[in-house]
């Protein structure tokens, strides 16, 4: 009897541990796939452990631990990276919400910062994105680089106080009053209103990044890391996607920068960038 | 029997940390002029900003140790305590209160006018200062403690005054002990990295410190520059912590 106990709890600790998924989230996709984990686990009984980071950051360190199921960044610049490093299975990557940036600034705007131009004036503190780990951050360097004059475009790089590690921080550097100003997407306005407001830059926008999400190479259980990844691209991950204001529809996202841009691409950072 | 077990304990320890260091050789390419360039700055950055603090770690620590050493005042053991407190709460938790401070009104007005070290390279002496501050004076007040007070008696019944008898009688009986303390505060702000990262950011060629430099290479996959840049932490680590070691001696 005593036996039998052991082997059925071994069995089930085993069948358990299968059914246990590591994913690698981008951290602005965190609201909504927090709440899918929880619907998810509820259906299936399934266990979705998340690591939430910059997108880069994440990429890293599935490369060099060699363990995850499903790497879910907020760009395909990365998840190009990925699939170059081997990181991630080609073929099967599902496009699941677009991502637009913009420029937040705090609620009372105490530098009044009205339009991308006066990022440039003297005495602005501006955090972007770290360009090299994080989505938000190239998309940041892409449009200093290719919307302004070089005059223009030195004098808002001297007013970067500050690469931060993840949109996440990057939004939290403008709510602690920590900057004047910082590219991000869009979304932050909308999840903080009552501490940030975004400011139109839709002019200077180039190209808007998509939330994919594609097993990875390391997994375990292939199947069940596919199970998941069907599930992220459903209606009911779209919806809840939606309740986040992030757009799973192109053409909507098109009518709110009332323009058609590139949904995707890749952008490669200047080697300069750094020492600029 | 107890002392073969006892050195082989601390003989197994030393194996297992030459191990994991030795590990990091396998790792080792020639880094790009880039990486090479980020890295001396790394360094020079590292190196001049715990210089900085630890000599603002003495200057206070001098004092605030001999007060604790020598008089009983009112709030001593809640001091005390205090001061012992950046030994026990987490760097990044010192970071994150200084952040707030400057989110509050007098954070704020502080900034208004000038004063603030978020995101700038005096960030990073603020976060070794406030992490390194404490162990400075309990280091120095454990040398204080070390000299008989009959010495300073017999200075001042000679006509020294208070300070007098302090700059020539404690200071040179405590000087290995400063000395000792001077050296490892040194070493504890080349590492500092959980308040440099809150308060100072990471930006490279402006705020990346060593322990930064690592954590934004790994952040990269840049395998090569982290192990670069670990190794020069160790270097300097250790020869500080060696240089204390013959100074006590």
């Amino acid at each position: 009897m005593r036996i039998t106990s052991i082997v059925f709890l071994m069995f089930f600790a085993v069948s358990s541990y299968a059914k246990t998924l590591l994913i690698y989230v981008g951290v602005t996709s965190k609201p909504p796939v927090q709440k899918l984990i929880a619907i998810y686990h509820k259906r299936t009984g399934s266990e979705i452990n998340a690591v939430y980071g910059g997108s880069g950051t994440l990429l890293s360190q599935m490369i060099l631990t060699k363990k995850g199921d499903i790497y879910m960044p907020a760009s395909p610049d990365f998840m190009k990276l990925a699939e170059r490093e081997s990181v991630v299975f080609k073929g099967n990557i599902k496009k699941i919400a677009y991502l637009v940036p913009s420029l937040i600034v705090p609620r009372d705007n105490p530098k009044n910062i009205h339009s991308y131009k006066d990022l440039a004036k003297p005495g602005i503190k501006i955090v972007i994105a770290n360009p090299e780990t994080v989505p938000i951050g190239v998309y940041t360097a892409e449009i200093i680089d290719k919307s302004l004059n070089k005059t223009e475009r030195l004098k808002i790089r001297e007013n970067i106080i500050n690469y931060a590690g993840s949109a996440a921080k990057t939004a939290a550097a403008v709510i602690l009053h920590q900057a004047d100003a910082a590219f991000e997407w869009k979304v932050y306005s909308y999840w903080r209103p009552e501490l940030i407001k975004a400011i139109n830059i839709n002019k200077f926008i180039r190209r808007i990044s998509y939330i994919s999400a594609g097993i990875s190479s390391f997994t375990k259980n292939r199947k069940e890391a596919l199970r998941f990844l069907n599930f992220l691209s459903s209606e009911t991950s779209k919806k809840m996607f939606e309740r986040y204001h992030i757009m799973t529809n192109l053409h909507e996202v098109y009518k709110s920068i009332n323009k058609k841009v590139i949904a995707g691409g890749s952008y490669k950072l200047p080697e300069n960038w750094l020492t600029e | 029997m107890f002392k073969k077990l006892s050195i082989l304990s601390i003989l197994i320890v030393a194996a297992l940390y030459l191990l994991l260091f030795s590990s990091l050789l396998f790792f080792l390419n020639e880094p790009t002029r880039v990486d090479g360039n980020r890295i001396a700055y790394s360094i020079f950055l590292s190196v001049s900003t715990a210089a900085v603090s630890t000599i603002f770690s003495m200057i206070v620590a001098l004092p605030s140790a001999y007060a604790l050493s020598r008089y009983n005042f009112f709030g001593k053991t809640i001091v005390d305590a205090l001061l012992e407190l950046p030994l026990v709460v987490s760097p990044l938790a010192l970071g994150a209160i200084v952040l707030l401070f400057f989110d509050n009104p007098i954070g704020k007005w502080l900034a208004a006018h000038g004063i603030t070290p978020i995101f700038q390279i005096s960030g990073i002496i603020v976060a070794q200062f406030i992490t390194i501050v404490g162990v400075a004076i309990r280091m120095i007040k454990q040398a204080f403690d070390s000299v008989p007070r009959y010495y300073e008696n017999v200075a001042r019944s000679l006509g020294a005054n208070s300070f007098q008898s302090f700059r020539t009688v404690v200071i040179p009986l405590a000087k290995k002990g400063i000395l000792a303390s001077f050296m490892v505060c040194f070493a504890k702000s080349i590492g500092e990295f959980g308040a440099t990262l809150m308060i100072a950011g990471s930006m490279p060629f402006k705020t990346e410190t060593i322990p930064i430099g690592i954590f934004l290479s790994l952040s990269t996959a840049n395998i090569s520059r982290a192990v670069w840049l670990i190794i020069i932490l160790i270097l300097i680590g250790l020869t500080s912590l060696i240089a204390s070691r013959y100074i006590i001696r």
